[in-house]
């Protein structure tokens, strides 16, 4: 039998690795196989043909054990490799180091953008306060056919009350347009205050708070009331006609 | 003369008993030999194959984080205002 004298271990090549280690050795497996297949035969033969066959047994026997021991050799020699090949955590704990250290730095960006947008709109005591008067309003339905729509939320409601910023002085009443930051839609206007008696400039109900949909109504009310007014007065005149001619 | 023959007879049917069971201590020796090795090998093909299946595991988990990962770059690098 011609066993296999070279073995992985043996190998002096530095480069060889794990997976042409593992190929080596089961490419010397099947190679072992065909032989032990022509030893089989031989023996076989030999044993068939041979005078004394009590010494063909004995070399038979002989050579069984060895070809047992060298197919266990070969055989913890390739589990041991394929064991080697298989169980490699430090590819799979660098990668994942890797994809962690990755994930992280996302992470990281994606906090320092969040940072950068909430400085934009963090309060700060070092920002200039605004005249009540200043803040903005609703525009009736009726003003949107003039090209002015009305004004959905707060952010809204900051963008008006930083373009009408109101100076210390409380002689000084004429609004003064900054340039904002903050993004408006181009379909929104606002419509500017001016200086005299006016809807926008009418003083505030106690019921001042935060401006929404519904509160026009109440904003409003005193043109209601006017007309509520001048219709009574109308009806009063009438009644009084009747009466006198009814005295008449 | 004849009982000497019969005695040699004996003996030698004895040796050839003997060296039977020799030879059949051998064969159940390589037999289990076998077998071990045969246990060995399903046991062996067993544990590969386990160990396989989890190596399948993990690099199917690292293939879905890192193209996770590429998307979330990809989008980042092409439009940082969805980033955040």
């Amino acid at each position: 039998m011609q066993e296999s004298e070279s073995s992985p271990h043996e190998d002096p090549k530095p480069e060889f690795d794990e997976a042409s280690r593992f190929e080596k050795s089961l490419q010397e497996l099947r190679d072992l196989r065909s032989q032990l297949n022509y030893a089989a035969d031989y023996c076989e033969v030999a044993f068939l043909k041979a005078e004394k066959k009590n010494m063909v047994l004995e070399s038979t026997k002989e050579y069984i054990c060895k070809a047992m021991i060298t197919v266990i050799d070969h055989l913890g020699n390739v589990s041991a490799n394929l064991e080697c090949l298989i169980d490699s955590p430090d590819e799979f704990s660098q990668t994942e180091l890797r994809m962690d250290g990755l994930q992280q730095r996302l992470l990281t960006c994606r906090e320092y953008t969040c940072e950068l947008d909430l400085a934009q709109v963090r309060w700060n005591s070092a920002f200039s306060r605004y005249h009540p008067r200043y803040s903005s309003k609703l525009i009736q339905p009726a003003e949107r056919s003039n090209g002015a729509m009305p004004m959905r939320d707060s952010s809204d409601l900051f963008v008006a009350e930083s373009m009408y910023q109101c100076k210390d002085s409380p002689n000084e009443k004429v609004p003064c347009i900054k340039k904002t930051t903050t993004h408006l839609t181009p379909e929104f206007e606002f419509s500017p205050v001016f200086n005299g008696p006016s809807i926008l400039s009418k003083p505030r109900s106690s019921s001042f708070g935060p401006q929404t949909k519904d509160s026009p109504r109440l904003r409003f009310s005193y043109l209601i009331d006017d007309r509520n007014k001048k219709s009574v007065q109308s009806s009063n005149f009438i009644s009084f006609l009747r009466r006198s001619k009814r005295a008449k | 003369m004849a009982r000497a023959g019969g005695i040699t007879n004996a003996v030698n049917v004895g040796i050839a008993v003997q060296a039977d069971w020799e030879n059949r201590e051998f064969i159940s020796h390589i037999s289990l030999n076998v077998r071990r090795l045969f246990e060995f090998l399903v046991q062996f093909e067993a544990t590969t194959k386990s160990k396989l299946a989890s190596l399948n595991e993990k690099l199917d988990t690292l293939e879905r984080r890192l193209e996770l990962l590429e998307v979330q770059v990809s989008t980042a690098s092409a439009n940082p205002a969805l980033f955040s």
